[in-house]
């Protein structure tokens, strides 16, 4: 490490101000999961931080009158993968109960996870294929992005320097059918080579009224398949041809023709994979309506 | 039941050799009480950080002069001022000494991590600082990380300046076997079966790491360095000479040493830094490395590239074997050239192959340096091996277990002399092969097969210590002191890193002096008060630091047993010893305790013999009947060989390439095993370093020769969560008729089949026959997409994917560079 004025405020209000005058050096610190690794190893060596995990503002997951789930950034991994929520918002607890190693969960959030942004951490591509909101507040106002918008294509997020996320929310329980996440790493408990989920909006007669895939870990942040899913609309989701589209969702998110190491078309293949495997999981939701 | 109890019986002391005594280890261990390197403070003492390339290959221009003005900084060091000051040290060669090693790069760095300067400071983080203020320019070179690469006419020399006796170029030592006539073999075989093999880097990653605190009395001249090390009296030899000091003014002491597994068994260049910082101040240094330092610099098992032809007659008889081995050594290295010559050797059995003819380049790249590592080259040989036998059964239509069973040797053969000279005195390998098969349910599975599942084994034995062809020694010594209250201390220098070896000495000592486990104490290893002996690798403890140990608690107990003798009046003869004391047989509830009889020698010596010398040390060496290597590369080069049968059942995931162990089964000839429990623990830990080989471990680099995966969270060691639980663990004891107790080594023959069963199993899953390590998802799931593709039966990764450009065939096969016969 490298010397730093640690600031601790009181208040979210606090919080903004300390920002608002830090100027560039000034780093938030969430549960500290990953910069204090980079702290130790010199790899980030910030003038000042500014610590928010005990903010009262930020911890805590609340239901908004409309279902929607607004999830503070500072609560851990491990409060999360202990929630009960209705409908599919239930993967939020699965997604982040199965991510990393135990001492990772109680330790890391999931504010300081997306704002690191690594996709192979798979709350990004959870939140992304879920069309999460995220709520960004300065001294300067509030404003809300998609995760689209949040996740840099550049690597990292477009939070401003002075903006703190404030607020994850998850879309309300009716808006979606079903969500399926999976992913696939060597080892148990290490970061995903690749992860992929799908969020399905289904009519009355189980037919697709909205798709959405997103696959994380084989770019700086979640790609979308719009394609694929747009040529499904209108598809009854029990009847798909799941092996076709998972091929097809491969060759938009990941063309052949840039899959040219060993790497990256292990990653076409088990995006494929996972394609299928979420495929087959929001067909049979389908069933349940 | 009254409650009766036989008072006989009771009281008959217990012998504990061959039981599983509980670690004597375990309490410091598992409390958090244990000290490591880390954990050591000295009055004064000040912390030494080591500024190291990141490059891998480049002309250097050093300038420290700005470290010295930061704060807290008490001494920089770079190369220069070391020249003609230190000595260059190295592996000796055939008797030669090497001096590619030294503690700074000069003008030249060859690998990422070397040291090229070194600071002390009051603090880690002002030694930190200072490191950022040293100027380094770097003039970038060719980077050549694969061995074959190296090994090209125009590649760039990696060691300059640097003579080897048996190598030019990048090649630093060559390895030859000439036993029978290959190519009469060849000729008159019904089979032969040429493939390339190829294995990977493998780090010891023992969670301690590698460190050293280095304290110089300016007073006495004495220098003690207290170092995470697995050979003290080696380590001490080494500074000494490298530091030109007498050796009875430099002392090594080990502390808790948290594994090496091979990756400690040499001195590094920091122990020499912090020596020499605390011989310039005065002052303790602590110097303690890195994770990601300890990747790169820690010693990483050697990569092998093995073409291999093997000729088999008609019913699966094995009667040749040709080899031209390829090993990348990395940039330097301490006991590279060793592991091709005894792993080699050793790693033909349990086949004696009559006609061997054997080519082996030692090669310099740009790499990790390569060192020992659990296995010591036999995992890589057996990788080769195990699977062309696997592909011969098949080719010849028979069942691998039976071309096994038939070119094994077998207990009953035994004691016999290989072809190649190995003296095997006795082995229960043929029936550990049929366990292992047994168990596993070959036949079974074999003849149900079921899709993307599928069956391999292999065997291998592994010496049990081993007379280095590098230096003509292969021996462990012991000192025991009963003290005056009747405990007993144990003194080696032989350093206990997960061996146990607290508990089975304990046990040892305690059958032979009949005194309580619980009285028996081990000293730390330190050479100013522990017997010689040559350190703990190499599977030794047990078999040979235990027959030391034997041998040494004999000669006690004579002293011991001649005081109670003269005191009790009594024929020594007719006495025996047990619960803490001495006693005429047959009254194991009379006669004098030990504490008696050793104050007797330090207080009352008028109680003693007449003539008695009143001491109550006894020491003991036992140095191994083994042999020097033979010019054509024969030789028995370990006392008596632990035998190792393995058998898989696997499941290939055609979605994700991963394979997954359904079950695995072990059956360990170990001979008499002195302590169960640990020698368990050893196979267990055996098995893990073998699947890190065979599933995901290695040294992964990009093209400048970065490393890229130096950190717990990318290299891909196994966790306990992936691991299956092993729970089919046999012995079938063919006790060593060489060593007294019967006893062989335990701690590699885990180790040496796996990444061979794993192959096999794969290959009978799937009909994909990696020649590659490690088999991870990616290359199974690509193999698996690239043979539907192509329809190929008999598909083999890498060399049947489209961007292979290796040698397939006899046409393509190469040939050892310049004339072996030369160099002989």
């Amino acid at each position: 490490m490298t010397p730093f004025t640690y600031q601790r405020p009181a208040t979210l209000n606090d919080a903004m101000a300390a920002l608002a005058t830090g100027g560039p050096g000034t780093k938030i610190l969430a549960g500290g999961q990953s910069l204090l690794l980079a702290l130790k190893e010199r790899q980030s060596r910030p003038a000042s931080l500014v610590a928010i995990k005990n903010l009262a503002e930020l911890l805590g997951v609340s239901q908004l009158p409309d279902g929607a789930q607004r999830i503070g950034p500072a609560t851990t991994y491990a409060t999360l993968s202990r929630l009960s929520l209705p409908g599919w918002q239930a993967q939020l607890a699965a997604v982040a109960g199965n991510l990393a190693d135990r001492s990772v969960r109680n330790i890391g959030t999931i504010g300081g996870g997306v704002c690191q942004a690594d996709p192979r951490y798979d709350m990004p591509t959870f939140l992304t294929s879920a069309a999460a909101t995220f709520t960004l507040a300065s001294t300067r106002g509030e404003r809300v992005i998609a995760a689209e918008a949040f996740f840099n294509p550049q690597g990292g997020t477009t939070i401003a320097a002075d903006e703190i996320l404030i607020a994850i929310t998850l879309p309300p329980v009716a808006q979606i059918s079903a969500l399926a996440f999976e992913k696939f790493g060597f080892r148990t408990f290490e970061a995903a080579i690749v992860n992929f989920a799908g969020a399905v909006t289904l009519d009355e007669a189980g037919q697709i009224a909205q798709i959405r895939f997103a696959a994380g870990g084989i770019a700086k942040s979640p790609v979308l398949a719009p394609h694929s899913a747009e040529a499904l609309r209108g598809q009854p989701i029990a009847a798909l041809n799941i092996d076709e589209i998972a091929t097809k969702i491969s060759h938009e998110v990941l063309p052949p023709e840039t899959a040219l190491d060993r790497r990256r078309q292990y990653q076409a293949e088990l995006v494929i994979s996972l394609a299928k495997r979420v495929l087959h999981k929001l067909s049979r939701a389908g069933e349940t309506q | 039941m009254d409650g009766i109890v036989d008072k006989k019986s009771s009281n008959a002391p217990r012998k504990l050799v061959g039981t599983s005594v509980p670690r004597t280890e375990d309490l410091a261990l598992l409390t958090g009480t244990a000290r490591f390197i880390d954990d050591l403070r000295f009055p004064g003492m000040l912390y030494a950080k080591i500024l190291r390339s990141p490059r891998a290959h480049a002309r250097i221009k050093v300038d420290t002069s700005a470290a010295a003005g930061m704060p807290g900084v008490h001494a920089v060091m770079a190369g220069a001022e070391l020249v003609g000051k230190v000595k260059p040290w190295g592996d000796l060669m055939q008797d030669l000494l090497v001096g590619d090693h030294f503690p700074f790069a000069l003008d030249k760095v060859l690998f990422e991590g070397q040291e090229i300067a070194a600071v002390v400071a009051d603090t880690k983080f002002q030694a930190q600082d200072a490191l950022e203020a040293i100027v380094v320019e770097y003039q970038d070179l060719p980077v050549m990380i694969d061995a074959e690469s190296a090994l090209a006419d125009d590649a760039p020399l990696i060691q300059e300046g640097i003579n080897y006796e048996f190598g030019e170029g990048n090649i630093f030592d060559r390895y030859r076997v000439r036993i029978g006539d290959y190519d009469t073999a060849e000729a008159d075989a019904d089979l032969v079966i040429r493939q390339r093999f190829s294995s990977n880097r493998q780090a010891g990653a023992a969670l301690d790491p590698h460190g050293c605190v280095a304290s110089f009395d300016s007073f006495t001249g004495g220098l003690t360095l207290y170092s995470s090390t697995q050979s003290t009296f080696m380590l001490r030899d080494s500074i000494a000479d490298v530091l030109q000091m007498p050796r009875n003014k430099v002392r090594v002491v080990a502390p808790e040493v948290g594994a090496g597994f091979g990756s400690k068994v040499q001195m590094f260049p920091h122990e020499v830094i912090a020596c020499i910082f605390s011989m310039r101040l005065g002052r303790p240094i602590h110097l303690v490395l890195s994770r990601a330092d300890i990747f790169r610099v820690g010693t990483a098992r050697n990569s092998q590239i093995r073409h291999v032809e093997m000729t088999f007659k008609k019913d699966g008889r094995i009667t040749g074997y040709r080899d031209y081995v390829i090993q990348n050594s990395g940039a330097l290295s301490f006991w590279g050239n060793q592991v091709v010559h005894i792993g080699t050797n050793v790693g033909l059995l349990p086949y004696p192959i009559p006609n061997l003819h054997i080519d082996g380049e030692i090669v310099h790249t740009n790499t990790a340096p390569g060192g020992a590592l659990r296995g010591f080259g036999i995992p890589q040989i057996i990788w080769a091996k195990e699977q062309i036998v696997d592909m011969a059964a098949n080719a010849l239509g028979l069942d691998p277990l039976d071309v096994r069973a038939l070119n094994t040797i077998t207990r009953g053969e035994c004691p016999l002399v290989t072809p190649i000279g190995q003296r095997v005195d006795s082995t229960s390998i043929d029936e550990c092969l049929q366990r292992a098969a047994a168990e596993i349910r070959w036949k079974e599975i074999r003849a149900n097969k079921q899709p993307n599942e599928g069956v391999g084994m292999a065997i291998s034995m592994k010496y049990t210590s081993c007379r280095h062809p590098s230096f003509d020694t292969d021996l462990s010594a012991i000192r025991l002191r009963l003290e005056t209250d009747g405990t007993v201390t144990i003194f080696s220098s032989d350093v206990t890193h997960g061996q146990g070896h607290a508990t089975f000495l304990g046990q040892i000592v305690a059958d032979v002096l009949g005194v309580g486990f619980e009285k028996i104490t081990l000293a730390p290893a330190d050479t100013a008060n522990a017997p010689f002996g040559l350190g703990t690798y190499a599977s030794r403890a047990a078999a040979v630091l235990g027959t030391a140990c034997r041998t040494a608690a004999e000669r006690l107990r004579e002293k011991i047993v001649a005081i109670a003798a003269h005191v009790l009046e009594a024929d020594p003869q007719d006495l025996e010893t047990g619960n803490d004391r001495v006693y005429v047989r047959g009254m194991d509830d009379s006669g004098l305790y030990l504490e008696n009889l050793a104050s007797f020698s330090a207080y009352r010596t008028h109680q003693l013999p007449p003539g008695f010398e009143p001491t109550l040390e006894a020491v003991a060496t036992y140095d191994t009947p083994t042999d020097r290597e033979g010019p054509d590369g024969s030789g028995n080069f370990s006392v008596t060989y632990a035998g190792s049968a393995h058998a898989a059942h696997v499941r290939v995931c055609d979605q994700t390439g991963k394979i997954e162990i359904l079950d695995y089964v072990m059956v360990h000839d170990t001979g008499i095993v002195i302590n169960p429990l640990i020698v368990e623990g050893q196979h267990q830990g055996g098995f893990l370093m073998g699947i890190g080989m065979a599933l995901g471990e290695d040294y992964v680099y990009d093209a400048t020769g970065h490393m890229t995966n130096a950190s717990f969270a990318d290299y891909q060691a196994p966790q306990a969560a992936d691991m299956p639980e092993l729970t089919k663990m046999f012995e079938i004891p063919a006790p060593s008729l060489t060593i007294p107790g019967g006893q062989k080594g335990a701690g590699e023959s885990g180790t040496g089949p796996v990444p061979a069963v794993i192959g096999n199993a794969v290959a009978h899953a799937t009909g994909i026959r990696f020649t590659e390590l490690p088999i991870t998802p990616d290359r199974v799931l690509l193999a698996l997409r690239e043979r539907d593709r192509t329809g190929k039966q008999d598909f083999r990764y890498p060399d049947d994917m489209p961007d292979y450009a290796g040698p397939r065939d006899a046409e393509s096969w190469p040939k050892p560079k310049g004339e072996m016969e030369l160099f002989y």
